[in-house]
């Protein structure tokens, strides 16, 4: 959205790297939206895979992914109750706002 | 939301995180909330009163909060952190603002009274910006 920026002091970065094991993670974002947290945090896991339901956000999400997280960003339209990952694939699974 | 957390058990491996980040719907009986909006001055943040939201966000909110504790109950994860923090949304200007409640902050609206004010404070102040704070739930669970 123009002239709105949701936490600039990243606070909830920080909080998830305080509180989770983030650090050098494979993660899995359900709801990842536009993608906004999923760049975020995209600097300190390993992966991450962010994952909703709305097409447009995620080809939004893609458009806005800087070339230096590309190759450790990924994301897909499909649904948290539907995950076609395999078992035992992820170290964190983050519900941003989807729960 | 019971399913899509049996779900992400299920693609985590063993003793790996789930986190839930939600809006906290607050202490007492209060059905709906009011978000404490401010003008940013420098480092100073001016009250401007209130922005109320729809019923319906709350009942979201509480929905999620029973999720967690079902899934809790279940026992397939444990609590590891609970906690509350103030997440910030910054906006350049009044119709930013107007912007962001028509387009995704849907069914918000500004009341006269708190639009006056807003439009008061940032005559004097041209460069303030507007923040509203929301406070945010984080729950951190572990995969048993």
């Amino acid at each position: 959205m123009r002239g709105l920026r949701t936490d600039p002091e990243r606070l909830e970065v920080r909080m998830l790297v305080g509180r989770a094991s983030l650090r050098g993670a494979r993660v899995l974002e359900i709801g990842c939206g536009d993608g906004r947290l999923t760049r975020r945090i995209a600097g300190t896991a390993r992966a991450v895979v962010g994952v909703d339901p709305d097409g447009e956000r995620i080809a939004r999400a893609k458009r806005l992914t800087p070339a230096r997280h590309r190759g450790r960003i990924q994301f897909e339209v499909g649904s948290g109750e539907d995950l076609r990952f395999p078992n035992r694939s992820f170290d964190l699974v983050l519900f941003s706002w989807s729960l | 939301m019971v399913h899509a957390l049996t779900e992400s058990h299920r693609v985590l491996r063993p003793h790996g995180d789930v986190v839930d980040l939600h809006p906290e719907r607050g202490p007492g009986r209060r059905r709906a909330r009011r978000l404490p909006v401010y003008i940013a001055a420098g480092h100073r943040l001016i009250p401007a009163g209130t922005l109320p939201e729809p019923a319906d966000y709350y009942r979201r909110y509480l929905a999620a909060d029973r999720a967690v504790e079902r899934i809790l109950r279940d026992g397939l994860f444990t609590l590891q952190a609970r906690e509350v923090f103030p997440l910030r949304y910054y906006f350049r200007s009044l119709l930013a603002m107007e912007a962001t409640l028509e387009k995704e902050w849907t069914g918000m609206t500004l009341g006269e009274t708190l639009h006056r004010r807003l439009r008061t404070l940032l005559r004097s102040r041209p460069q303030a910006q507007i923040v509203v704070v929301e406070p945010f739930r984080l729950n951190v669970l572990r995969k048993r």
